[in-house]
């Protein structure tokens, strides 16, 4: 087991640090603010080419491994829970789907960023556990046409293609579709808790023509695989919003000052940070570890990583909120965002009862973990 | 042979600057601690009518090296002019100005010379029979204690504002020495010098610094601060953060910090500026540092001698009401 | 044209420095290291000008042990061609003219039009290097530029000055260190940190160089922390109270003005 990072993977690490500690952070309580992502960013972030992280050199990717790139969602989910949601969905659930489906001549596009991707899956009553449930694919002349209404769906500004799961013979497929085709209404923004300028909508699609990418056994296989992947990739923004609210923490508590004495040497702002540090490396630990095992699908080990990391980044915002004091609460500091963020990424590509159940079926086949 | 102290100066704009007095009583700190004699070179187009500056500082000669290509800084003249004077003497310390030009003019003098070079010295002390150079390194996070070699050259830079410059005493004027000034051209020249409209005293120089942050929230707000510079008047200047400076609020030849400029006025006011460590390091070294902001815990107050709690746009201004108070 | 950007391996701005038990050096460990940000800004001017002349090369040149390789490959991953790294382990606690002494040998051994150096490394802060290789190669120096055109065989280049800025015009070769301003660098691409690690870095020792006098001019008797400042005072109030107590104090007590 090594733990040591190879150059390529410290650098990357580094420079992607950079650029949100120096370039997105500054920015992101004004897009929490106007709920707006300034076009500049998503310019800024695609020509470092952070929408194509591990796609083929080909297609203009940079052909990262699957480690690199979850030090990366870390480093911008220090920075901005809005954009590490952009980035997940893009690389994860738009590029990943495309690439493992062989529908490639879209692909440059996306990967230099000058069109960005999302996915849309959720509806009344499913999670990501279940197949779709309203939204119906039928053939229609050699192509497809969706019927059906999809909740909650990024969809930041040049936002270009969804890829949408749709039952088909009564089955889980995926679709391509053009964001803007006849036949999709988008609701206006929903407001959010957090994620702001991600633009959460609602979709509704009448008899709008899709792309099949896959179906049957093999779409299974992929919408397992790629809401995986997505999993790892926002647990790993939800360390760096935990390291972040850490940061936060420690530097507060050094320099406020309460009977004479920096607050950091009260036992009990010292359990506070000792906690967070606890959260924040388990979870980085278990999601690292998850990582190093071929990602195929899921599995007991992500749900582990991805359901551990939902409840301490939870415990870890509030902590960094109550060791703060009456600033905490204040809109004036940051941590009551970073704790909104936190909620709003918590639940995306799996809620908590879907990694629960994935866990709990491992044990009772008497598998360890 | 044993080496003299020598001090390098130049006019700026025809003038005699203040930093070329600090430079001679650092040479003559170091000529009396070294028992050796201060002798200085001197480029001008018109060296003779500053020749007063160097009485009573304790100044044995001065070699006079005029020529009107050397009214203005050219490394290339000084360096070689300066070289072939002193030539290889052993142990000789050459004593630089605190400013650019003499920052440029040190590498090549060490390089000319064979001598050691040590720049941004901020005190001068003797130790086990040596001259010790005090100067910060790691942005002011450490101090270095530095020698020269034994036996070897040295060339000195120091800080602007870091010694004390006494007033001329009754030891007289020093010997002139006309020289002869031979110059091949050179292959940097200055075609032009641009000086910003209502050129404002540069930070370095100021002896009072009146610095604005991200608390000033707009550049028009800055007119505070000029309000304030102006009733001081004389050696006052503002400076920014790089907040300030990144907002376009303000030049960049005003930011003081990491990477801007390292300061060390009379009197530092940091108005709206958190403390960064970028900024500290640029502005930890003044006499006196007042910080305005309205966060008590601010990370500025950790450095400052004075502090008021408090908005700037209601601190600042009643600080102008009482200094037209106690003008008149 | 051809274009040598010397770059050096620096501690982090952020980073904590505390000094070794033998007080000749600094304790490295836990210290993360970076491109010294002044040299950004030449090698960013360096390969700004190779995007505008294509035929152009860009070569890095440092100083230091194996760790400087990182440094390397950022400089390499924002655009320069290739690396020259020398080193040799008795060059740890070498001065700036020794180490000024090897870059200009190096250089020697290369062809070049401009070579870029950052206004001063932010670890010893002493922005020797520049002026003391102009002398050894014989090469106009040009510092603290924030603006640099090319035109006519020529550089027109702006040095900023205490309340001034000159407008130099300068044969080629030269030099030029690099002062805020000069330009923006980039972030490297994931694709150029990638691309980085296959350019070539070659390493040099003193000894290959013919560099043979490694004496240091200068001697480090020690190193001490600053001295720290004595607790300030908050004056307490209402800003107009407090205004005036302010006033007062810069008056009276400390008689600034
Ligand atoms: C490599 C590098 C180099 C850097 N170099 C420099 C440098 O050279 N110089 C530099 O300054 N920075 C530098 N920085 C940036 C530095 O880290 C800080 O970001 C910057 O100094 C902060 O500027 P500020 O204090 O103006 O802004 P902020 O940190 O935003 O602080 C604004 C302050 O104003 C206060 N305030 C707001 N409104 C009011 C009001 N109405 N009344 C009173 N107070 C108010 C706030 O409480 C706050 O403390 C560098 C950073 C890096 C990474």
């Amino acid at each position: 087991m090594d733990f040591k990072l190879n150059e390529d993977q410290s650098m990357i690490k580094d420079m992607v640090g950079r650029v949100a500690e120096e370039e997105l952070l500054p920015l992101s309580e004004e897009i929490d603010n106007t709920s707006v992502v300034p076009d500049e960013i998503i310019g800024m972030l695609a020509e470092l080419n952070l929408f194509g992280i591990f796609a083929p050199g080909d297609f203009g990717g940079a052909e990262l491994d699957l480690l690199s790139y979850l030090l990366i969602m870390e480093e911008i989910g220090s920075a901005s829970g809005t954009l590490a949601i952009i980035i997940a969905y893009h690389n994860s659930l738009g590029v990943l789907p495309l690439l493992k489906a062989g529908k490639t001549d879209i692909l440059s596009s996306l990967c230099t960023g000058e069109k960005l991707s999302s996915f849309a899956h959720l509806e009344h009553d499913t999670d990501y556990n279940s197949a779709p449930k309203f939204t119906m694919a039928e053939a229609e002349g050699g192509s497809f046409v969706l019927n059906g209404e999809k909740r909650l769906v990024p969809t930041p500004p040049k936002t270009a293609y969804y890829i949408i799961t749709a039952l088909l013979d009564g089955k889980i497929a995926l679709f391509l579709v053009d964001s803007d085709a006849p036949g999709i209404t988008k609701s206006g923004v929903i407001k959010t808790i957090g994620g702001k300028g991600v633009d959460f909508r609602d979709i509704k699609l009448e008899a709008v023509k899709a792309e099949l990418l896959a179906k049957g056994e093999e779409a299974e296989k992929l919408f397992g695989l790629i809401t995986t992947h997505a999993s790892l990739a926002l647990a790993s923004a939800g360390c760096g919003i935990m390291r972040r609210c850490l940061k936060d923490a420690v530097a507060y508590t050094q320099q406020r000052v309460q009977f004479g004495e920096a607050i950091e040497n009260f036992p009990l702002v010292q359990n506070h940070l000792t906690e967070m540090a606890r959260e924040l490396e388990t979870s980085r630990m278990l999601v690292l570890k998850a990582a190093a095992e071929e990602v195929k699908g899921p599995s007991a080990p992500v749900s582990l990583a991805r359901w551990h990391t939902a409840v301490s980044a939870t415990d870890c915002g509030l902590r960094a909120i109550q060791v703060h004091g009456g600033y905490g609460y204040s809109r004036e500091y940051p941590l009551e965002r970073y704790l909104r963020d936190i909620q709003t990424i918590n639940p995306l590509a799996g809620s908590e009862e879907t990694h629960r159940n994935i866990i709990f079926k491992r044990l009772r086949q008497g598998g360890s973990l | 042979m044993s080496g003299n102290v020598y001090t390098i100066l130049d006019t700026r704009d025809g003038e005699f600057p203040q930093v070329n007095l600090e430079a001679l009583a650092v040479g003559r700190l170091i000529a009396e601690k070294s028992g050796k004699d201060l002798i200085s070179l001197f480029f001008s187009d018109n060296p003779s009518a500053h020749l007063d500056k160097f009485a009573g500082r304790g100044v044995k000669k001065v070699h006079l090296f005029a020529s009107p290509e050397l009214g203005k800084f050219n490394l290339e003249h000084l360096g070689k002019l300066t070289i072939n004077k002193i030539g290889q003497e052993n142990d000789s310390i050459v004593v630089l100005p605190a400013n650019i030009h003499g920052k440029e003019l040190g590498g090549y003098l060490a390089a000319g010379l064979g001598a050691g070079y040590v720049t941004d010295c901020t005190g001068i002390s003797e130790e086990g029979g040596k001259i010790v150079y005090k100067r910060p390194a790691y942005s002011g996070k450490v101090i270095q204690k530095l020698a020269a070699s034994a036996g070897a050259a040295l060339v000195v830079g120091f800080r602007p504002n870091s010694f004390p410059v006494p007033e001329a005493d009754a030891t007289g004027a020093p010997e002139t020495v006309a020289e002869t000034v031979s110059t091949e051209p050179a292959k940097a020249v200055i075609v032009e010098v641009k000086k910003p409209e209502g050129a404002a005293l540069d930070v370095t120089e100021a002896k009072i610094i009146i610095s604005g942050g991200r608390g000033l929230q707009e550049g028009a707000n800055f007119s505070l601060l000029e309000e304030l510079v102006a009733l001081i008047g004389q050696g006052a200047t503002v400076g920014a953060s790089r907040m300030a400076v990144d907002a376009g609020w303000r030049d960049h030849q005003a930011q003081v910090g990491q990477t801007g400029k390292v300061v060390s006025p009379e009197l530092y006011v940091a108005c709206g500026i958190s403390g960064a460590i970028q900024h500290l390091v640029g502005m930890s070294s003044s006499k006196c540092i007042v910080a305005i902001n309205k966060d008590p815990e601010a990370n500025i107050f950790k450095v400052a001698d004075f502090g008021i709690v408090g908005d700037i746009f209601q601190v600042v201004p009643a600080i102008c009401e009482e200094m037209k108070r106690v003008k008149v | 044209m051809k274009i040598l950007v010397l770059i050096k391996q620096v501690p982090d701005t952020e980073a904590q420095i505390k000094i070794d038990p033998s007080g000749k050096a600094i304790d490295e460990s836990g210290i993360k290291f970076v491109l010294n940000p002044y040299d950004e800004f030449g090698v960013e001017e360096a390969v700004r000008i190779k995007e505008k002349n294509p035929d152009s090369t860009v070569t890095a040149v440092t100083i230091g042990p194996e760790r400087s390789k990182e440094a390397m490959r950022s400089a390499l991953a924002m655009g320069a061609d290739t690396g020259i790294k020398i080193w040799d382990d008795s060059l740890a606690g070498a001065d700036a003219g020794v180490k000024a002494a090897l870059l200009a040998a190096a250089a020697g051994t290369l062809e070049y039009d401009i070579i870029f150096c950052g206004k001063q490394a932010i670890d010893d802060d002493q922005g020797a290097v520049g002026g003391a290789i102009s002398r050894l190669l014989s090469v106009p120096f040009v510092s603290n530029v924030v603006k640099v055109d090319i035109s006519g065989g020529k550089c027109i280049l702006q040095r900023e000055v205490e309340g001034a800025s000159e407008i130099v015009e300068c044969g080629m070769p030269c030099i030029i260190s690099a002062q805020k301003g000069l330009n923006e660098p980039r972030y490297p691409s994931l694709i150029n940190i990638m691309k980085a690690k296959k350019k070539e870095i070659k390493e040099m020792t003193p000894a290959g160089l013919g560099v043979s006098d490694l004496a240091s001019k200068t001697e480090l008797v020690g190193m001490e922390p600053p001295p720290s400042r004595p607790p300030g005072r908050i004056i307490e109030g209402e800003p107009a109270q407090a205004a005036v107590e302010l006033v007062r104090i810069l008056r009276e007590e400390i008689k600034v003005f």
